[in-house]
């Protein structure tokens, strides 16, 4: 340690209220914990200043983008005779074959399996008050029509009691969801266009977004 | 020296903070966080994870059979804090302010600033996707795991009016008036993660009576934890306009096509998407890349190749975007993430951070004010020993 020479006094950083200048060290003691505060409370204010607003935006429109990982849709053609409520390309249409009586038709796209063919079954017999089956039994009621856009799995249920009730689904999976091809009314005109159903399930194909 | 009775208050808590013990103590609660975080990832997923223990002030515990949810340990957020004052403090309060002891002071601003970026980074960073086709054109980027409710006027040809609500107020607010627009969103349900099945009667009653979400079913299922996939959201909102209601919509990211509504001769669309944040400018994929080593399936390179167009400011060029080789532009780095769809889509990360050069400058820091500590202190240690030397002969 050097020693202090003569006239001159040492003094050492530290709070010591006692010095002379005692005034003078706690002001600058107490600026220096001023500024450690302060940047304790910057970044407090740091961390929430982060805010969820409602956004507005004005954006010039351009070609509608793809979903992610595909550019794709669906289309199918209509049997002759058949109405169809939404255009073609929408997620969602219902449709009427052009039979008389109760029955319609719709088309329906989930994402993923949806639950998976076996809760679907089960969902729809108890919807026309048939009991529920295993795995064993679905196979057995189960028939396969091809498409352009893959293999659809066809169930054909008809309800019991007086006024008998007739459902035919389609279902299979398609760019990444599960398309549902559904006819219900009567049994009479179900029947009635059974035919034109498949024609209508084979002819589904997959097709460029614009 | 002043005896610790006599001491003011103010002056005992200034030596508590500045003291090693309240360093030790904050390493060793980040230590038990580390452990701590690392066997929730197991249970919540690492993103949630982080979020629960690292990026958080407080730890919480849910009480079991009851809505409670108490803090039980500090965060990561709340003991960095803490560290951080503490090395501040201790920095002003011990360190001479003399040359001999420049280089340590170097060393202290280094390590304060790298905690201040990562402060930083949590309050600001932004990271998004911007997911895009060969020759497609986007000017928006996309959250990967937030999604927000978009009400979008349609009916002028040339432009939309897109109104975002984020996530955050859907979950929590009843009602919610969309600013700009006729309508009121009256929130009736909320769900993180659903599963959508088509309708059948002896499903219980629904209250959505518009759109795509009439045939549909909806049932909550547990929040996913697999980072490699996101919550399919499912909202069910009644669109008020002028008190009177427009409808009983649901809307969820699991559906695609928005669904429309027209009111008072405008066409407007309702979804569910992930939340996107537009740019003033457009970026067109051009090219994707995705070279193997010869005579393998090892990846090599990918790289995409897309056109900058930013027509404010007369910019037109092509870029390419590597895996080391980031586009950075207007506060943005694009970096070259992912790809599908049989090399037709191209996936790139794009981090908004402010503060991302800080690390690198701590780097500098803390390498230079050892370096410079070292040199010091190695003229001091030359000269006693030249003294010492000279003394003797």
């Amino acid at each position: 340690m050097v020693p202090a020479k003569m006239g001159m006094v040492r003094r050492e950083t530290t709070l010591d209220f006692r010095e002379p200048s005692g005034l003078r060290i706690l002001s600058r003691d107490v600026t220096r914990r001023s500024l450690a505060v302060a940047a304790a409370l910057f970044f407090l204010a740091a961390a929430g200043c982060r805010r969820d607003e409602i956004t507005h935006v004005r954006v010039a429109k351009r070609a509608p983008a793809a979903p992610q990982g595909s550019a794709r849709s669906i289309a199918w053609t209509l049997p002759e005779g058949w109405t169809q409520s939404v255009a073609s390309g929408v997620r969602t249409a219902s449709l009427k074959p052009a039979v008389a009586g109760h029955v319609e038709v719709s088309l329906t796209v989930l994402p993923g399996m949806a639950g998976g063919d076996l809760a679907n079954v089960n969902r729809w017999r108890g919807q026309l008050g048939l009991s529920a089956i295993d795995d064993a039994a679905i196979a057995s009621l189960r028939a396969t029509v091809q498409s352009k856009a893959g293999a659809f799995a066809m169930y054909d249920f008809t309800s019991e009691g007086q006024k008998k009730r007739r459902m035919i689904v389609a279902l299979a999976a398609i760019e990444g969801g599960t398309l549902f091809v559904k006819m219900l009314g009567d049994v009479a005109p179900v029947g009635a266009a059974r035919q034109e159903f498949i024609s209508l399930v084979e002819g589904i194909h997959v097709v460029a977004a614009n | 020296m002043s005896s610790l009775r006599t001491k003011p208050f103010a002056a005992r808590a200034w030596d508590a903070l500045a003291s090693l013990k309240v360093s030790i103590t904050c390493l060793a609660l980040l230590m038990v966080l580390v452990v701590l975080c690392t066997l929730a990832q197991v249970r919540m997923g690492s993103l949630a994870a982080v979020d629960a223990y690292v990026r958080s002030f407080l730890v919480f515990w849910d009480v079991p059979g009851t809505a409670l949810s108490v803090p039980v340990f500090p965060g990561g957020a709340l003991v960095g804090l803490v560290l951080t004052v503490n090395l501040v403090a201790a920095q002003l309060k011990r360190l001479e302010l003399s040359a001999r002891k420049a280089g340590l002071w170097v060393v202290h601003a280094g390590l304060i600033l790298l905690f201040a970026g990562e402060f930083a980074s949590a309050a600001f960073q932004v990271e998004m996707q911007l997911p895009i086709q060969v020759g497609e054109t986007v000017d928006h980027l996309e959250s990967p795991r937030d999604v927000e409710l978009a009400l979008a006027d349609t009916t002028d040809p040339g432009h939309d009016d897109v109104y975002g609500v984020p996530e955050s107020l859907l979950a929590r607010n009843r009602s919610i008036p969309v600013t700009g627009t006729p309508f009121v969103l009256e929130m009736l349900r909320y769900s993180r993660n659903a599963d959508l099945r088509p309708r059948v009667l002896t499903d219980p009653p629904s209250s959505v009576d518009m759109g795509t979400g009439a045939g549909v079913t909806v049932r909550d299922l547990p929040p996913v934890t697999a980072d490699d996939r996101i919550d399919q959201r499912a909202v069910v909102v009644e669109v008020l306009a002028g008190g009177q209601s427009r409808g009983t919509w649901l809307l969820s990211n699991g559906l695609d096509a928005p669904q429309s509504l027209i009111h008072e001769g405008r066409t407007w669309t309702l979804s569910l998407r992930a939340r996107r944040r537009y740019l003033p400018y457009s970026l067109t994929l051009e090219k994707f890349s995705h070279d193997l080593y010869p005579g393998t399936d090892i990846p090599k390179n990918f790289s995409s190749l897309v056109h900058l167009s930013n027509r404010a400011q007369g910019e037109e060029r092509d870029v390419l975007i590597s895996m080391n080789q980031p586009l950075r532009y207007a506060g943005n780095a694009f970096y070259q993430a992912s790809f599908g769809d049989g090399d037709k889509l191209s996936i790139l990360q794009v981090v908004e951070n402010p503060g991302w050069l800080i690390p690198y400058i701590s780097c500098v820091l803390v390498g230079g004010g050892l370096l410079l500590h070292f040199a010091l202190s190695l003229g001091r240690a030359l000269r006693r020993r030249r003294a010492t030397v000279g003394g003797l002969t």
